[in-house]
């Protein structure tokens, strides 16, 4: 009898524990969730016009499995194509939203979103100055890397300096945005 | 002689019986997101609100829990706080939420925390539980900010995003350590730190046994 009471009440402590827990954890997440998605949906706004300077607006594309955002400027003309490009870095995940042209040739802009790269290395990827590389560069063929430029050979369409010790990372930002470009021309066709 | 109780129970955290220098609990956060003053501060804040809050609910229902289940009711009551805290950040600070990554969710498996209730919080009455979640808690963010900041000075060259050192390409001398923006920097950091410790506690403890 002493045994079975035991059980009872383990049972019942931990029922009403998980039950005060979760009832609690519905309250606070109903509370911050929506603030949450509010607040990664701005920073996704603001790097569409950042990634398309000319923007004033934008509409949603929705393909067969990707998301196109089209902007649109002053006079209703469209300015170009924004989307978002994810991929594997050297440690994690990369998110990016890349503006070309509505023609797909030449990129605006870029704007890293998310990235674990190692800090000091990799993780200059998110720098201005990194990302400034990208700006009106050639998008096809398709964008190259190159590692310790010599100063004195100019730059060819559509290449971009590598970063010191971090050709991984700067790899990896290239080749995601070149695959996702054929991919928006191949459904666009 | 209660306040002295009080006083002493708040206080060992700090220094005596500090969870990073002297337990060594808690090593995962410590060394994983200590490599900017600000994570540092984040993460000591929200492991001090996860401490707090489960040692005065675990304090106030010490004797509701049955032996058997303390530990399994003990994280339940830990991991709602986490969530707590992980929901608070990623709806206020995204930024901060981001850096942190994982390791917001992983203080549910702080042993600091876990290690407080067993040993203080479900033996003593809530006012001692405060008091001793409170030192351990400012103790632990403390070692943090004191760690991040070394490793953020030596490998940026700031504090909090403050300039302190010039670097070379602002015309400066500083060229900045990027080991110590690296998991290595934190082992390298950490275990100075701990060495200083002891030799300061050494030394206090020689003294003492002298008289």
């Amino acid at each position: 009898m002493k045994i079975m009471s035991d059980t009872v009440k383990m049972i019942a402590v931990l029922t009403i524990v998980g039950l005060i827990s979760g009832g609690f954890l519905t309250f606070v997440y109903e509370q911050t969730i929506s603030k949450a998605e509010r607040k990664s949906l701005e920073s996704l706004r603001k790097a569409i016009f950042v990634v398309l300077p000319e923007a004033v607006d934008y509409q949603e594309l929705k393909l067969a499995d990707q998301i196109l955002y089209q902007g649109i400027d002053k006079s209703g003309q469209k300015v170009g194509l924004a989307f978002l490009v994810e991929g594997s870095g050297f440690q994690g995940k990369i998110e990016i939203m890349v503006g070309v042209d509505q023609d797909l040739s030449r990129l605006q802009n870029i704007q890293v979103l998310e990235s674990v790269e190692t800090p000091g290395l990799g993780g200059k990827i998110t720098d201005q100055e990194f990302q400034d590389q990208f700006k009106g560069i050639a998008a096809r063929p398709k964008i190259t890397y190159v590692r310790n430029r010599n100063p004195v050979t100019p730059k060819k369409p559509g290449e971009i300096d590598a970063i010191t010790g971090a050709t991984i990372s700067s790899k990896a930002v290239a080749d995601m945005i070149n695959k996702e470009i054929v991919r928006v021309w191949e459904a666009l066709q | 002689m209660r306040q002295y109780i009080l006083f002493k129970d708040a206080l060992k955290g700090l220094w005596k019986e500090n969870p990073v220098f002297r337990q060594l609990l808690g090593m995962c956060p410590t060394l994983a997101v200590t490599n900017a003053a600000i994570f540092g501060l984040s993460m000591g804040l929200a492991t001090f609100f996860v401490l707090l809050c489960s040692s005065i609910i675990i304090s106030i229902f010490r004797r509701v829990f049955p032996h058997q289940v303390r530990i399994a009711s003990f994280v339940v009551i830990i991991a709602t706080f986490v969530t707590v805290v992980d929901l608070f950040l990623k709806g206020n600070f995204p930024e901060i939420s981001k850096a942190l990554g994982p390791y917001v969710p992983l203080i549910v498996v702080n042993c600091l925390i876990l290690g407080r209730q067993e040993v203080f919080a479900s033996k003593n009455p809530l006012h001692r539980a405060v008091a001793d979640a409170l030192g351990m808690g400012i103790g632990f963010t403390l070692a943090l900010i004191a760690l991040a900041s070394i490793r953020e000075l030596l490998g940026s060259g700031t504090i909090f995003g403050v300039q302190i050192l010039t670097l070379v390409g602002e015309g400066g001398r500083f060229r900045p350590w990027i080991i110590m923006l690296l998991p290595a920097g934190a082992f390298l950091t950490l275990g100075t730190m701990i060495g200083i410790s002891n030799f300061f506690t050494g030394r206090a403890a020689k003294k003492s046994a002298c008289h």
